[in-house]
């Protein structure tokens, strides 16, 4: 199991442990974290898991696809932070690794 | 009308065993007792096998288990969208992107997915509750409401036609359209208003083509797949899907949420008395009711828990059915604002064909209900009234009086 680290706007934090191979999407679904709704079941086309990768750990993740990139176009308060999380596998590489969830009505 | 069992129909196919069929099963033809379509499905599912056909409408199958549901929706190998509605080819055009299967789907799918995306959404809000308050102002003095056309049907399309760039005053034309493409069982009819609807809009999408405006509909007229734009039949289909999808669905997930708080006046009380419940009673509500009732076709013979499905067989899944399965969720029939997160449903299926429009119809039905509990927190069905809902290829809210003091 790898531990997610999600930090919600308000700086509490939940930890949540996952199966390799997940997606960070899924994770936080399962484990109820508001704010991460994943409305499209992780195809790219909903925009509604929006999370800000902690810069520590920006480098450990596999570049986006053009398509990530378009549809993150389509969230609210893009930063150089965002992914979708719905495009993050997790890996043994990413243990420990903090996602910051965005202030949302989501 | 109900055959003798010894008498076989001789419209049933010969891969199908007798013991799967059910007699004169008519999705068109249901009764609607309290208004309340999951419980119709509910007794369908428990009455006959878990997969069974039925002659009507053209012959198709019906899955009734939450995990056949589940499967059935994103196996695309052996389900396709290619035909998902009974009777087969029921708009008689194409339906870009609903009738295409992965990968070939997500071009298409990606042209309106930004229409739908948290900051268009975050646009909107103002819209809508601009709309919502200017409908409560019309019907709070009243005491009483057709809910259904004064207000479940008002929002949506209001919103939608903005969304699109088409005249408000249209509505009138198209909601009656709107219901007949979901509700009407006869082929010919169904075609026709699929037709009506692309008339409508064939001269709005020409218009866009010369001189683009900054709404949805231009988008979608220069959007381009894979590098081309689309052809002229996709492109009107495409459109077309856009204006059906949108409206008779949000309104009677609305009619069905508000008949639900009507009868129930303690969850109706608790809303009002903690409104930060909305967002997570509107999931719940979501799990509880939902609409559509399209299907898939088989791509090849395919033997599936048993049962022989052949290549070109229509399989229907209630989605209304997942969500309020005991394998699913615990009291499935009960509302309960407290459940655990996440709350399961199928409502607007699950997988790359999920509802473009659910984020939209999440924020139409939690704005709703919080400027409506606000001013009228409390109503009830209006007494002598008896709330009327049908089921066909949605299920379907047609009539339901409140009334207040």
């Amino acid at each position: 199991m790898v531990t997610i680290i999600f930090k919600h706007p308000d700086g509490e934090e939940t930890r949540v442990d996952s199966p390799v191979g997940e997606t960070v999407m899924r994770v936080a679904v399962e484990a109820g974290i508001p704010g991460i709704v994943g409305d499209c079941g992780g195809n790219l086309s909903c925009a509604t898991c929006h999370c800000y990768v902690d810069p520590a750990w920006g480098s450990s993740l596999p570049n986006m696809s053009a398509d990530e990139e378009t549809m993150l176009e389509s969230a609210l308060d893009v930063t150089l932070e965002s992914r979708l999380s719905c495009q993050i596998v997790v890996t043994a590489e990413l243990e420990g690794i903090r996602l910051m969830i965005p202030e949302s009505s989501l | 009308m109900m055959t003798a069992i010894d008498e076989a129909d001789p419209r049933t196919p010969s891969h199908v065993p007798r013991e799967l069929v059910v007699d004169g099963f008519d999705i068109f033809n249901l009764e609607v007792p309290d208004a309340d379509p999951p419980l119709v499905w509910r007794e369908i599912k428990l009455a006959n096998p878990p997969i069974f056909w039925t002659n009507e409408n053209g012959g198709h199958w019906v899955a009734t288990d939450a995990a056949d549901i589940k499967v059935i929706q994103v196996d695309h190998e052996h389900f396709s969208m290619a035909q998902h509605n009974i009777p087969k080819n029921r708009r008689g055009m194409p339906a870009p992107p609903i009738d295409l299967d992965p990968p070939k789907h997500f071009g298409y799918r990606a042209l309106i997915s930004p229409a739908f995306s948290p900051k268009a959404l975050a646009a909107l809000e103002g819209t809508i509750q601009q709309v919502l308050d200017g409908l409560i102002d019309r019907v709070a003095p009243r005491g009483e409401c057709e809910f259904v056309e004064d207000v479940a049907h008002v929002l949506p399309i209001n919103v939608f036609l903005g969304m699109m760039g088409l005249p408000k005053e249209d509505a009138a034309y198209l909601l009656p359209l709107s219901t007949l493409n979901t509700q009407a069982k006869e082929l010919e009819v169904s075609q026709r208003t699929r037709a009506e609807m692309a008339d409508y809009l064939k001269d709005k999408i020409e218009a866009r083509k010369a001189h683009p405006t900054d709404d949805v509909l231009s988008q979608v007229v220069h959007g381009k797949v894979n590098g081309e734009p689309l052809p002229d039949d996709e492109l009107l289909g495409m459109c077309t899907l856009l204006l059906a999808g949108g409206l008779d669905t949000v309104a009677s997930m609305m009619g069905f949420i508000f008949r639900f708080l009507a009868t129930h006046p303690a969850h109706l009380a608790e809303l009002v008395a903690d409104p930060d419940l909305i967002p997570q009673a509107t999931e719940e509500f979501f799990r509880r009711c939902g609409i559509a009732n399209t299907g898939r076709i088989l791509v090849e013979d395919y033997e599936f828990h048993g049962v022989q499905l052949k290549a070109g067989d229509l399989i229907q899944i209630p989605n209304c059915l997942y969500g309020i399965d005991e394998t699913v969720v615990d009291n499935p029939l009960e509302v309960d604002f407290h459940r655990k997160k996440p709350i399961p449903y199928a409502s607007f299926g699950n997988g790359p064909h999920s509802c473009p429009g659910k984020a939209l119809a999440r924020l139409e039905v939690r704005l709703l209900l919080r400027s409506w509990l606000s001013r009228i927190p409390e109503f009830t069905v209006k007494p002598g009234t008896v709330p009327q809902a049908r089921i066909g290829m949605t299920n379907s809210m047609r009539e339901l009086w409140l009334s207040w003091r």
